[in-house]
């Protein structure tokens, strides 16, 4: 079935007035939940976290029906679906960065979660860059090396402390929030490929 | 006393929106549905719209999306078969606890045991990685804990 021009303009204009924004203040939240995660300040993520609500609350559901005939629409549903899980791992990240973790132990962490947070910061950027149809100034670094950081870093107070990783509520949380940051490259890199293949 | 009355209507109908999204999300563990994610971004924005008017629901919101991370991380069919009876009693009993209160807590409390003998006696030894039902766990309890924070401040 072909869209009348009406639909087809209705439709990209939503992608560039809904879509975006959502990356921005997906964007802008992540910042601050690493902000409250290492300094225990929970004001700036509680304004972020009401734009990210107030942006999401304007998603139109149809870009959630299922139209396999316009391939083209496919490809959208499935950036959404993902934008959708990409929220979720955030508030999941946020979930857990209100635990308070023992000064000591955020030190040792502090250096690769900043590394992973720039990195982070990068990909939305450059995502954001290739929606609004700009040229991208320089390519992404994708931020596994940071994580493995972090895992090794993890493992090394684990291991210190001789400590198993169901002994203490602290390190299962960390443990959760370096899963949901593998989680998070693995969505971003997804919406990277979406975008690469949809262009 | 009205504004009382509808402060408590609005934070009732919140708590229903959450119990929604929640149950939701378990039935995606047992049922394939077509337009699932449409169901869940539609739930989204009912939960996004009692945030509005019920900030200090975030927290329990939050735990409740942590929780079922648990369904992009576990998706082996026979495994799930193998906890349906235990995921299918969380389900009805945090929402139970979630809308009811103190008075369903025990309930809650033991099926979140169930769950922990199940991964210390099985899934732990199965499952190729048991972190995963391990931070499942944990979050239960972050959902237990803020439910009765909800509570004790409502009747506190």
């Amino acid at each position: 079935m072909l869209k009348r021009p009406a639909e087809k303009k209705q439709n990209s204009s939503a992608i560039k007035n809904k879509i975006i924004p959502m990356l921005g203040a997906y964007h802008e939240y992540f910042l601050s939940v690493i902000h409250l995660l290492l300094k225990h300040d929970s004001e700036e993520t509680i304004e972020k976290r009401k734009i990210v609500e107030r942006v999401f609350r304007k998603l139109p559901d149809w870009f959630y029906d299922i139209r396999f005939d316009i391939a083209i629409h496919v490809g959208r549903r499935y950036f959404i679906i993902k934008l959708d899980q990409l929220g979720e791992v955030l508030f999941s990240i946020h979930h857990l960065a209100r635990s308070s973790f023992e000064d000591d132990f955020l030190e040792k962490m502090t250096a690769p979660i900043l590394g992973c947070a720039n990195k982070v910061s990068l990909f939305f950027a450059a995502l954001i860059t290739v929606l609004e149809r700009k040229e991208l100034k320089e390519g992404v670094d994708d931020f596994s090396e940071e994580i493995e950081q972090l895992e090794k870093n993890f493992h090394e107070i684990l291991l210190s402390k001789n400590e198993f990783l169901d002994t203490s509520k602290d390190y299962v949380y960390f443990a959760e929030f370096i899963c949901e940051l593998k989680e998070l490259r693995a969505i971003l890199l997804k919406l990277a490929e979406a975008l690469r293949t949809g262009s | 006393m009205l504004i009382g009355w509808y402060k408590k209507f609005f934070f009732y109908r919140a708590l229903r929106s959450v119990a929604s999204l929640q149950r939701t999300f378990f039935l995606c563990y047992f049922e394939e549905e077509v337009d699932r994610e449409k169901k869940i971004h539609q739930q989204r924005k009912k939960v996004s719209l009692a945030l509005q008017k019920n900030p200090e629901l975030t927290p329990l919101v939050d735990s409740v999306f942590s929780l079922h991370q648990l369904r992009h991380r576990f998706k082996d069919a026979a495994l799930l078969e193998a906890c349906s009876r235990e995921l299918k009693a969380l389900n009805k009993t945090s929402i139970d606890f979630l809308l009811g209160g103190k008075s369903y807590a025990k309930n809650f409390s033991d099926k979140i045991n169930d769950v922990e003998s199940l991964y210390n006696n099985t899934l732990r030894v199965v499952l190729p990685d048991p972190a995963i039902f391990l931070f499942f766990i944990q979050d239960l309890y972050a959902f237990q804990e803020e439910v009765e924070k909800l509570y004790a401040k409502k009747t506190g």
